[in-house]
């Protein structure tokens, strides 16, 4: 592929942005639509990690040391809550606003306003959910998936919960929408859907999730909300209705939620791992398959979180098939990482030792899952310490890791400065030995039977839960030096070239921009042949 | 930047549609889950 070069300077009145906090309301440019859901996510990252310490404090030895059961229920409610739908989704919103237009050769995103919308939703959805902590009867503290009847039993709080999340549910549909109306209708001229970067086609799939289900979570907590203030009997036994229901409508969003926070990493570690190997990525065609086949079976597995409420055998037997059958296109994509890197002219900046480390990370997260998928162990690991560990595994050192190297990869671009180099590497290592002291040792505590979300455990579980619990400290406290080469490099720095990296995708639109990326990129579309 | 030529005008008429299509999609998952559970919880 070439590129006919573009003109992307461009002199209107809008060339500039405005200037003060009018900039941030009221703006409509994706770069900084981007920013603000980055800088919201990172904020909302300490906040849910402040959260995990507080319970990785407590669980630190057992017995009852610093907070009382029921707060130390709402924190792993709100953890959960805050880190999905405030750190790593919106992390992610936040990467496509800024590279999606760069990368298929747009000026912008299609729907720029609703773009600032949906932005602009998510400090007041957060602000409601962690005001909840202040009002009577307090946070929610039955845990993120809101099952009732318990759910139902909360205070003032409850309604705040439900209108949170049927905002953050709006926000994340318009953000959706934006992406795919941007994909299919603003692709410079040439680019195919399959010349496209692999970052954009997770991206498309995702969206195309997440206008499928979260409109249904949003169903379910309406009707959680109705059955809490109108009388209706959706969820409750004793009006004829049934709880194992919500279970149901909850995990067919809760699936492919997962994937919403997954697939999107995958394509960012496809972004990077080419570029520092020097070789083109393996099997691109088998890579977008891949996707689509694990966004489709995402959608027939859920029932394989409720193996122990009680189904048919038939049901156990079709959802552990088809649970395990994600583990062939997911193997495919491991397999063309690893091929991408076989024999390339490998170097280690921090987006590579990221994404090498989101491989065999996240490789391990997968395999904890096929163990979580035959029934008869997921009998014995269910509300245990194992699911605890294969889900983190699959979120930090994968979601959360393939966000932090994204950042790293594209940062110089963002800024125009080069950022510390030592000191990501030393946020790398740190990152990386720690993630694996605080998560790992929960593997073993959940084989050995310490359940999830208790504030107290028997004594033969305290020496893991140390070696966890220093691991956070330590996990956490690495996160700052995350902030610093940030903060250092968005003041200043060795200037970075346009195409920042030597290996960068050479047909690849977003590095044929300037660093730091004009306000406007792209106002003439360029040509892809 | 003068108006929009052609090509943007029918390129808008496309974004827009494409908008509303998957906005109306979307309501059509909200509602038609919550029928299916007034139906089920009715049989």
């Amino acid at each position: 592929m070439a590129y006919a070069s573009a003109d992307h300077a461009h002199d209107d009145h809008h060339d500039q942005p405005a200037t003060g906090i009018k900039r941030w309301l009221f703006t409509t440019n994706h770069k900084d639509i981007g920013t603000m859901y980055l800088v919201f996510s990172l904020i909302m990252f300490f906040v849910g990690g402040a959260m995990a310490l507080v319970i990785r404090a407590e669980l630190f030895k057992p017995g009852l040391q610093l907070v009382d059961p029921v707060f130390f229920n709402q924190m792993t409610t709100n953890h959960a809550l805050v880190m999905i739908f405030g750190a790593v989704m919106p992390a992610f919103v936040g990467l496509a606003n800024w590279m999606v237009p760069m990368q298929i050769g747009a000026p912008d995103m299609a729907l720029p306003r609703m773009n600032n919308f949906s932005f602009w939703i998510l400090p007041f959805a957060f602000t409601l959910l962690l005001s909840t902590f202040f009002v009577p009867g307090g946070a929610a503290a039955g845990g993120w998936t809101m099952y009732p009847p318990l759910v139902l039993q909360g205070g003032d709080g409850f309604p705040m919960l439900i209108f949170a999340v049927h905002m953050m549910g709006a926000s994340s549909i318009m953000g959706a929408i934006n992406v795919i109306v941007t994909i299919m209708n603003m692709r410079a001229p040439g680019m195919t859907l399959l010349k496209m970067p692999l970052f954009c086609w997770t991206w498309l799939i995702t969206a195309y999730l997440l206008i499928a289900v979260m409109p249904v979570l949003a169903g379910a907590v309406t009707m959680l909300l109705t059955d809490h203030f109108f009388n209706t009997s959706f969820f409750n036994a004793a009006g004829g209705g049934d709880p194992v229901m919500f279970q149901h409508i909850f995990w067919f969003f809760g699936h492919p939620e997962v994937y919403i926070m997954i697939l999107p990493a995958f394509g960012i570690v496809s972004e990077i791992l080419p570029t520092f190997s020097r070789k083109p990525l393996f099997g691109y065609d088998s890579m977008v398959y891949a996707t689509a086949s694990i966004a489709f079976l995402s959608f027939i597995v859920w029932a394989h979180h409720m193996f122990t409420v009680g189904m048919p055998l038939a049901a156990q037997m079709f959802f552990m098939l088809s649970t395990m059958l994600i583990a062939v296109p997911t193997g495919v994509k491991v397999f063309n990482w690893t091929a991408t890197m076989w024999r390339g002219s490998l170097t280690f900046e921090p987006p590579m030792l990221f994404a090498i480390s989101f491989l065999f990370l996240f490789t391990i997260g997968g395999f904890s899952g096929v163990m979580l998928a035959l029934v008869p162990a997921d009998f014995q690991y269910q509300d245990t310490y194992f699911v605890v560990a294969h889900f983190h595994y699959v979120l930090v050192p994968g979601a959360v890791f393939s966000i932090m190297a994204a950042v790293y990869f594209w940062l110089p671009k963002w800024t125009g400065h080069m950022y510390d180099m030592t000191l990501a590497k030393w946020h790398f290592w740190l990152s990386t030995i720690f993630v694996n002291v605080l998560f790992f040792p929960q593997h073993f505590l959940g084989l050995a039977g310490m359940p999830r979300r208790i504030p107290d455990y028997s004594v033969q579980f305290a020496d893991w839960n140390m070696v966890s619990s220093i691991g956070a400290f330590g996990f956490g406290l690495s996160q700052i030096l995350f902030a610093v080469v940030i903060i250092k490099c968005v003041r200043g720095g060795q200037k970075a070239t346009d195409k920042v990296w030597d290996g960068a995708r050479t047909p690849g639109l977003e590095w044929t921009l300037p660093s730091p990326a004009p306000y406007h990129s792209f106002q003439t579309a360029p040509r892809v042949d | 930047m003068s108006g929009p030529v052609t090509g943007q005008l029918e390129q808008r008429k496309r974004i827009r549609k494409s908008a509303i299509a998957f906005a109306l999609l979307a309501l059509g998952f909200y509602l038609g889950f919550i029928a299916l559970s007034v139906y089920r919880s009715r049989h």
